[in-house]
C-alpha cells in the first residue's frame, strides 16, 4: 500500500479550477520530485496535502489515513518546509529551532538535543546565537529546514528549498536529503530546477494548469516525450545554410538548432585571418555546432554521418538522452507563464 | 505530556523565542508611553507650581445667605483658589441661590473669566463649584425633607439615624473635597495621576495595536502557514500567543510603574495591586483585539481598524483626563462611564489613594473574563474554519 495516496484532488478558487482531479501516490521511503510552472497549482496542492486548505473534492490518504486539518497525530509524522523563510528573523537559530521544536511537541532535553543535532546536521553550529537577519541566504535555507526536522518525519514536505542560494548550500542540502531518504524518510520534493528533480527523486509528477501532465520514473517520463534523442555536433569549418536545409529534411530528423552559445565559445579560441572566416561564416549563416533532435527510431546515424562528412570534417558527436527539462518543457509548452 | 504543559511550555518558548528581542520591546513599547506621560505631566506640572500661588478669583455674593457663606468657605479652603477683588476670574452667586438650590428649578452661580487663556483655571474652579454644589444641594434637600415631615420627637433620632446612613453611603461625593482638605494638590495631582494611568493603559493598548502588524509579518513570511501545519492545536497556540502578550504587557507596566514613580512622584501604592489591574487590563485588551484579528480577516484592514481604534483611543483618554466632567457634553459623559479604560483607571486611583474594593477588582476581573472569553470564541472560530492560511 502506498504510504502517501492522493485521491482525485480538485480545488477551485472563485470560478478559477486550479487542480482537477489529481490523483498520484508515493511510496514508503520514495523520493518524489513535484514539478510544473508557475501557477501550475502546486502549492496548492500542497496546501491541500497539509491539510491547509480545505479540498472541494477527493482526499488525502497518510498510512491509510484521512488527512484532516486538525489531525495533530498525523501532522506529527509530517514536516513541511515552506518556501519562504518561515523564521523569526530578529531572533537567534537556537531561539528559532527551540520554539519549532516546542511546536513539533520536544520538551526538555530532549528538545535541547534534538536542536543540538539539527544544528550540526545543517551545519550552523556556530551560528548558534546568530540571529537569522544576519545569517546568508544559504544559512537561513538551511536553519528553514533544520526548523521541520528536529522531530524526525516520516514524510517531508520541501517546496522549493534551495530558492536563491549558492552550490556549496545546495549540495549540502542535497546530501543531507538523500541521506535521510536512505534512512526511509519519504520526500515530496517541488522545484523550478529541473536538474535538482533529475538528481534527486525517483520519481516526478509534472502539474500544469491544475491538471496531470506526467507521472512516473524519470524514464518513463522521457519515454513520454517520443523515443527523442538528442546528437551534438562540431565541426572543423562551418556549413553552408543549403546544406542545413538538406539536413533538416532527412529522415528521423526532428529539429535542428544551430547552437549560438557553442559557437561564441569556438569563436572566442579563434585569432586573426580564421576568425575573420568565421564571422564570415556567421554572416552567411553557417553552422560549426549543431544540434540535432532526433526520433530514433527512424533515424539512421550512418547515413547522417555519410551526408556530412561529404561537406566537413567531423570534430566531435555527442549522443545524449534529452533532459528532464527538455521533456518539462515538450509537455507543458514553452510560453511564459504569469 | 497534556494540554496544559504544552500550552505553559509554548508559551515559555515564544519568551523565550524574543528575549533577544527584550530591548528593543522595551524601547517600542515603554519609551513612547512614558515620553508622552512625561511630557504631559511637564505640562500639569506648571499648572501645579501656579496653583500652589493660588487661582484668584472675585466673589459677587449677591444672595447673602448661609448656603453662599458656605459656599465662600468652601472656595477658601480649598487650597488653591484666593478671592480678590481685582482677580480676572470671577463667580456670581445670584439672589435666590439658597432659596431653590434644593428645589426642581436651581440657580447656580456664574464662573466667567476676562481673557480665553483661564480656561483651564475655570476648569478647575468649575470642577470644585461641581463638588460643593451636590454638596449643598444634598444638604438643601435634606434640609427640606427635615421641615416637611412632622416628625414627633421620638422619631428625630431615627430619622436622624437614616440621614447619617445615606450620607456614608454617598462618599464618593466627597472625595475630592476629602483630598483637598488632606493638603494634597487636589484636581491637578489628580490629573497627573490620571494622565499617568491613561499612559500605563496606552502601553497595553499599543502592544494590541502590534498584534496586527506581527500578523501581517507572520502571514507574509510564511511562518502562519508554518503554524498551522505542526502539531499543535488552534487553542494551544492562540492561548499561547494571548499569556505571552500578557507577560509583556505585565513586564512593560512594571518599568512604566518604577520610572514614573522615581522620576514624577506619581503612581503611589501597592506594585502589586496594580499590576494585578493591569495583567486584568490586558486580559481584556489583548484578548478583544485577538477576536478582531480573527474576525477581520484582511490584514489591512485590520491594521486600519486598530489604527484608529488607539487614535481615537489616545485622543479620548488624555483629553478625558485633563477637562473635568463640568467641561463635557453629556454625551461625552454617558460614553466615558461605559469604556473600559475608566474602569481601569478608577481601579488605579482607588490603588493609589488606598481605597481599593472587592467591587472594584470584580469589575475589572469581569473585563479580564470578557477578554479571555473573547480569545477563546476566537480560537474556536479559527479552529473551525478549514481554510487556515
Amino acid at each position: 500500500m502506498a504510504f502517501v495516496e492522493i485521491k482525485s484532488l480538485s480545488k477551485k478558487f472563485q470560478d478559477k479550477q486550479v487542480l482537477d482531479k489529481i490523483s498520484f501516490s508515493i511510496d514508503k521511503g520514495e523520493f518524489m520530485g513535484l514539478v510544473g510552472p508557475n501557477g501550475a497549482g502546486k502549492t496548492t496542492l500542497i496546501n491541500l496535502m497539509m491539510g491547509l486548505l480545505p479540498a472541494d473534492e477527493g482526499e488525502v490518504l497518510l498510512d491509510g489515513c484521512p488527512m484532516a486539518h486538525n489531525d495533530l497525530a498525523l501532522k506529527q509524522r509530517i514536516a513541511y518546509v515552506p518556501q519562504e523563510l518561515a523564521l523569526y528573523k530578529d531572533s537567534s537559530c537556537w531561539e528559532n529551532l527551540i520554539y519549532f521544536a516546542t511546536l513539533y511537541n520536544l520538551f526538555g532535553q530532549e528538545r535541547k538535543q534534538k536542536a543540538e543535532k539539527a544544528l550540526e546536521v545543517v551545519g550552523l553550529t556556530a551560528e548558534r546565537n546568530t540571529k537569522v537577519k544576519k545569517l546568508s541566504g544559504g544559512m537561513a535555507r538551511r536553519l528553514n529546514l533544520a526548523c521541520a526536522i528536529m522531530h524526525e518525519p516520516e514524510f517531508l514536505i520541501l517546496d522549493e528549498p534551495t530558492v536563491g542560494i549558492d552550490a556549496q548550500s545546495r549540495n549540502f542540502i542535497f546530501e543531507y536529503l538523500e541521506a535521510i531518504n536512505a534512512q526511509g524518510v519519504t520526500i515530496l520534493y517541488t522545484s523550478h530546477y529541473m536538474e535538482e528533480i533529475e538528481k534527486l527523486c525517483d520519481r516526478v509528477f509534472i502539474i500544469d494548469k491544475g491538471q496531470e501532465v506526467a507521472c512516473g520514473t524519470q524514464d518513463q517520463i522521457r519515454g513520454l516525450v517520443a523515443d527523442t534523442r538528442k546528437i551534438d555536433f562540431v565541426f572543423a569549418s562551418p556549413l553552408s545554410q543549403e546544406k542545413l536545409a538538406s539536413l533538416s529534411a532527412f529522415p528521423g530528423v526532428k529539429e535542428l538548432t544551430v547552437d549560438a552559445e557553442k559557437k561564441g565559445e569556438a569563436k572566442s579560441e579563434l585569432v586573426g585571418e580564421k576568425l575573420a572566416q568565421a564571422a564570415q561564416a556567421a554572416d552567411a549563416k553557417t553552422a560549426d555546432h549543431l544540434q540535432v533532435e532526433i526520433i530514433a527510431a527512424a533515424f539512421s546515424l550512418n547515413d547522417f554521418l555519410q551526408a556530412l562528412e561529404q561537406d566537413t570534417e567531423i570534430l566531435s558527436i555527442d549522443y545524449r538522452r534529452v533532459s528532464l527539462e527538455e521533456v518539462f518543457l515538450a509537455l507543458t509548452g514553452r510560453e511564459l507563464r504569469a | 505530556m497534556s494540554g496544559t504543559k504544552k500550552l505553559f511550555s509554548l508559551m515559555g518558548s515564544m519568551l523565550y523565542l524574543s528575549r533577544s528581542q527584550l530591548k528593543n520591546l522595551l524601547l517600542s513599547y515603554v519609551l513612547l508611553p512614558l515620553i508622552l506621560a512625561t511630557f504631559m505631566l511637564a505640562l500639569i506640572g506648571g499648572l501645579s507650581t501656579s496653583e500652589s500661588v493660588n487661582i484668584r478669583l472675585e466673589l459677587q455674593d449677591e444672595d447673602q445667605s448661609l448656603m453662599s457663606d458656605v459656599l465662600r468657605q468652601a472656595i477658601e479652603q480649598s487650597g488653591f483658589i484666593t478671592l480678590s477683588s481685582d482677580a480676572k476670574l470671577h463667580l456670581k452667586v445670584p439672589q435666590g441661590f439658597a432659596e431653590r438650590l434644593g428645589t426642581d428649578d436651581p440657580i447656580f452661580p456664574e464662573l466667567s473669566a476676562d481673557s480665553r487663556d483661564q480656561a483651564l483655571e475655570v476648569n478647575l474652579v468649575q470642577s470644585l463649584l461641581d463638588q460643593v454644589g451636590r454638596e449643598l444641594r444634598f444638604a438643601a434637600r435634606l434640609e427640606q425633607e427635615l421641615s416637611k415631615a412632622d416628625l414627633k420627637p421620638q422619631e428625630l433620632l431615627s430619622f436622624s439615624e437614616q440621614v447619617n446612613e445615606l450620607t456614608e453611603d454617598v462618599p464618593e461625593l466627597f472625595q475630592v473635597e476629602k483630598v483637598d482638605n488632606s493638603g494634597n494638590l487636589g484636581l491637578v495631582s489628580q490629573m497627573r495621576e490620571d494622565i499617568a494611568a491613561t499612559y500605563m493603559v496606552y502601553i497595553i493598548v499599543v502592544l494590541a495595536f502590534s498584534i496586527s502588524s506581527a500578523r501581517v509579518v507572520e502571514r507574509e513570511s510564511g511562518l502562519l502557514k508554518r503554524s498551522a501545519s505542526v502539531p499543535t492545536s488552534s487553542f494551544q497556540y492562540v492561548l499561547a500567543d494571548y499569556l505571552t502578550y500578557i507577560v509583556y504587557s505585565l513586564l512593560f507596566c512594571l518599568v512604566y510603574l518604577i520610572v514614573m514613580r522615581l522620576a514624577h512622584g506619581v503612581l503611589a501604592g501597592s506594585l502589586l495591586l496594580y499590576l494585578v489591574i493591569m495583567g486584568m487590563a490586558s486580559c481584556f485588551f489583548l484578548g478583544l483585539v485577538m477576536f478582531l484579528s480573527v474576525l477581520i480577516r484582511k490584514d489591512q484592514v485590520f491594521q486600519s481598524v486598530m489604527g484608529l481604534v488607539m487614535f481615537v483611543y489616545i485622543l479620548m483618554a488624555t483629553f478625558s483626563s485633563m477637562a473635568k466632567p463640568g467641561a463635557s457634553s453629556d454625551w461625552m459623559l454617558g460614553l466615558a462611564d461605559v469604556r473600559p479604560d475608566k474602569l481601569i483607571l478608577d481601579a488605579c486611583r482607588h490603588v493609589r489613594l488606598g481605597t481599593l474594593t472587592f467591587a472594584d477588582l470584580a469589575t475589572n476581573l469581569i473585563l479580564a473574563a470578557i477578554g479571555l472569553a473573547l480569545v477563546l470564541v476566537g480560537a474556536a472560530i479559527r479552529s473551525g474554519r478549514k481554510e487556515k492560511i
